[in-house]
């Protein structure tokens, strides 16, 4: 699964750490998520994509 | 506190109450033991809980998990096999009836909470 995360971190100016502060994880986790390592839940993708303001369909690009 | 502060302070924790243990175990203190290890775990857990970042997340967990479930597949087969092994061999057989009614225990207690979380779902 491919993300747009660090796209939308640039747009709005946000590091990891920041982030990762915001939906409640680890920074390491959101590192994971944007190398494609780890699959977030439902639940976090939610919390992600919210902080953008976006759907989470904007920010993960699943693979069919 | 900071993460890293944490990790020294659960390690101090740790050291000490491994060496207490030990040392209850050497001594043969059952009392000496069980108050290190009840310390131990009520101090971490309490150091934990001033942490201002976050620990563990879903990441960790769902590592912790998929190691957890391996550690008991390779665990419960080894002392299985390593206890049958033994009262056969007809060497040091108490200990293999011991290794193995651990591994049967073991076996049946994650059947028990497998269906537990089953039923119960988890979020």
């Amino acid at each position: 699964m491919k993300t747009r995360i660090k796209e939308y971190r640039a747009r709005h100016n946000m590091t990891q750490a920041e982030l990762a502060e915001l939906v409640g994880v680890r920074r390491e986790t959101i590192v994971f998520i944007e190398k494609g390592k780890y699959n977030p839940s439902l639940k976090l993708a939610h919390k992600i994509a919210k902080v953008f303001n976006r759907k989470i369909e904007d920010i993960f690009i699943f693979d069919d | 506190m900071k993460r890293r502060k944490f990790i020294i302070y659960a390690g101090v924790i740790g050291a000490i109450a491994g060496g207490m243990a030990s040392y209850a175990v050497v001594s043969k203190n059952i009392l000496l033991f069980l108050i290190s290890i009840v310390a131990g775990i009520i101090l971490l857990n309490a150091g934990k809980m001033r942490v201002d970042e976050v620990i563990e997340d879903e990441r960790i967990y769902r590592t912790g998990d998929r190691a957890s479930r391996k550690a008991l597949q390779i665990f419960g087969v080894s002392t299985a096999f390593t206890g049958i092994a033994l009262i056969t061999m007809n060497e040091y057989v108490e200990a293999g009836y011991a290794l193995a009614i651990s591994s049967c225990i073991l076996m049946i207690l994650y059947i028990f909470l497998y269906t537990y979380y089953a039923r119960k779902g988890i979020g």
